[in-house]
């Protein structure tokens, strides 16, 4: 009889790498050998960047959930309505207030500001990091990168404002420790920042002068441990503004851009990336004015499917005010609800790739 | 195109003429039309006959996948209810031919449904369909539970 058995490691290779991420932990329980294949740095091939399927990283009630969005119904930039985000799975282990992502690996913020974890949802591995002191400060804020010139090794940075002072500060699985960066900025970062390619991108503004120099992206390179250059941002924003910062299949970055009392909203996408250059291309760009209902202030993270030029945004819910919706646009201001369970109690965090990557 | 036909035999003997177009599908055939393009009778000794029947009915079907999306639709629908007509022992047996023979779309077809069923199985269940032997011992079984505690679990299932 012909069993799996008489299937080459490839063979199974292909087969168990379309198997989904949350049923992974069944192919491992199975046998040593499926064990052991499951870890090869291959076996997320149909996962991975090349996967139509696009999953996020969104927090309801403190959990963590792996969630799937279904763009199927457009089709050649026509829409139809069943644009949706289903739950895939739920990490049931810890309470998470704060979650980003870098090349598979997601750093945690617990909700008690206790402490962080890095963990790799695909793998199952995690390592947890102890603040110097009781806590972290809820005015801390995180990002995660890797050395490329050091095996990836994993390195995650946290700073801290207040008023004059500032602080960053390295953590290195290796030694185990926070090491204080010798760094000083003149300028400040109030928003979230995105990991591409193991540096974080961030959008900074000047401390003194916002409403004239406006705000510009920085990176931090986690290889040399500095921050780079300057590199304009494609508008004039202020603090009010919403901007975001997303990622594109962890090949390029984009960003929204809405001006807190203006009625349109544009989405930007890297045409180049590298240390020393970004250059940006029009995506999309939304005049809400058509539009009974105008978008608010989309929150946190979007994201946005290049071919079928769509991108999904998260706006302020018009009843609540608290909360925040999925909202799909597209071309010639096109936009339309996605349908999400009990959509006003979900936050979304930031899209995700699954990896093999070992936390080291 | 040529109407060539090219006569492919199977391991027990059997055999099947079908178009050269077809047999072009099958890789592994492609490749020895090219090296020598006289050949019309193809010995395939890695596969038998009821299988390689499927798999010429596989590649009759995908003969000219146009790119229009009605036609992708309407093979995908076809790929689907091609697949629901066997069991995993059999599947199991395509697949190896596909590889044999070398049909990409073949390969793909029957991986993606062969993961489709593992997923919805236990560790027991896949044990039992697959014919894979549990190698663990209660402790190593253990250990792998533990390393894998941090997994996503299967989501809540919706309120009706």
């Amino acid at each position: 009889m012909t069993t799996m058995s008489n299937l080459s490691r490839d063979l199974v290779e292909e087969i168990h790498s379309r198997v989904p991420i949350t049923s992974q932990r069944a192919v491992r329980s199975t046998c040593k050998r499926w064990n052991v294949l499951s870890k090869d740095q291959n076996y997320t091939k149909h996962l991975g960047p090349a996967s139509k399927e696009i999953m996020l990283i969104m927090i309801r009630g403190c959990r963590a959930h792996l969630m799937s969005v279904n763009l199927h119904g457009v089709h050649n930039h026509k829409y139809l309505v069943d644009t949706s985000i289903k739950e895939l799975g739920k990490l049931n282990q810890v309470e998470i207030f704060e979650v980003l992502h870098c090349d598979g690996l997601l750093l945690c913020v617990t909700k008690d500001y206790s402490r962080l974890v890095v963990w790799n949802p695909y793998s199952g591995q995690n390592r947890w990091i102890q603040p110097k002191s009781n806590n972290f400060h809820t005015l801390d804020r995180f990002a995660i990168g890797y050395d490329i010139n050091n095996n990836q090794k994993v390195k995650v940075l946290r700073f801290y404002y207040w008023s004059d002072y500032v602080e960053y500060e390295i953590f290195d699985f290796k030694s185990n420790s926070w090491t204080v960066l010798d760094v000083t900025t003149d300028w400040k970062i109030h928003r979230r920042g995105v990991s591409l390619k193991g540096n974080t991108y961030f959008i900074a503004h000047e401390r003194f002068k916002v409403d004239q120099e406006g705000e510009f992206l920085r990176s931090f390179d986690f290889t040399r441990e500095r921050f780079g250059p300057l590199h304009p941002l494609p508008f004039h924003s202020c603090l009010d503004d919403s901007v975001i910062l997303s990622t594109l299949r962890e090949e390029k970055l984009a960003v929204l851009f809405k001006r807190c009392d203006a009625c349109d909203m544009k989405i930007w996408i890297t045409t180049k990336i590298d240390a020393n250059t970004v250059s940006w291309s029009n995506f999309l760009k939304v005049d809400m004015q058509l539009y009974a209902e105008r978008f608010r202030s989309p929150c946190r993270s979007f994201l946005v499917d290049e071919k079928k030029i769509v991108a999904v945004i998260f706006d302020i819910d018009r009843k609540t005010w608290t909360n925040y919706k999925p909202f799909m646009v597209g071309e010639d201001g096109y936009q339309g609800e996605v349908d999400l369970r009990d959509s006003e109690l979900w936050m979304l965090m930031c899209s995700y790739v699954p990896s093999s990557v070992k936390i080291q | 195109m040529s109407s060539n036909k090219i006569v492919l035999t199977s391991s027990d003997g059997e055999s099947f003429e079908v178009e050269e177009v077809v047999a072009r599908k099958l890789q592994i055939v492609g490749h020895m039309l090219e090296d020598d393009c006289v050949i019309n009778e193809i010995p395939l000794q890695n596969v038998t006959g009821d299988i390689l029947s499927m798999v010429i009915e596989y590649c009759k079907t995908h003969v000219d996948e146009e790119e229009s999306e009605e036609a992708q639709t309407k093979l995908k629908t076809w790929d689907e209810e091609f697949m629901k007509k066997f069991d995993i022992k059999t599947l199991l047996q395509i697949i190896l031919a596909a590889n044999y023979l070398n049909v990409k779309g073949l390969l793909d077809l029957v991986s993606q449904t062969i993961a489709d069923t593992i997923k919805d199985y236990t560790p027991e269940q896949i044990r039992e369909v697959f014919g894979v032997e549990n190698d663990y011992t209660e402790e190593e079984e253990a250990e792998v539970r533990k390393e894998n505690a941090w997994a996503f679990d299967e989501a809540d299932t919706p309120k009706p």
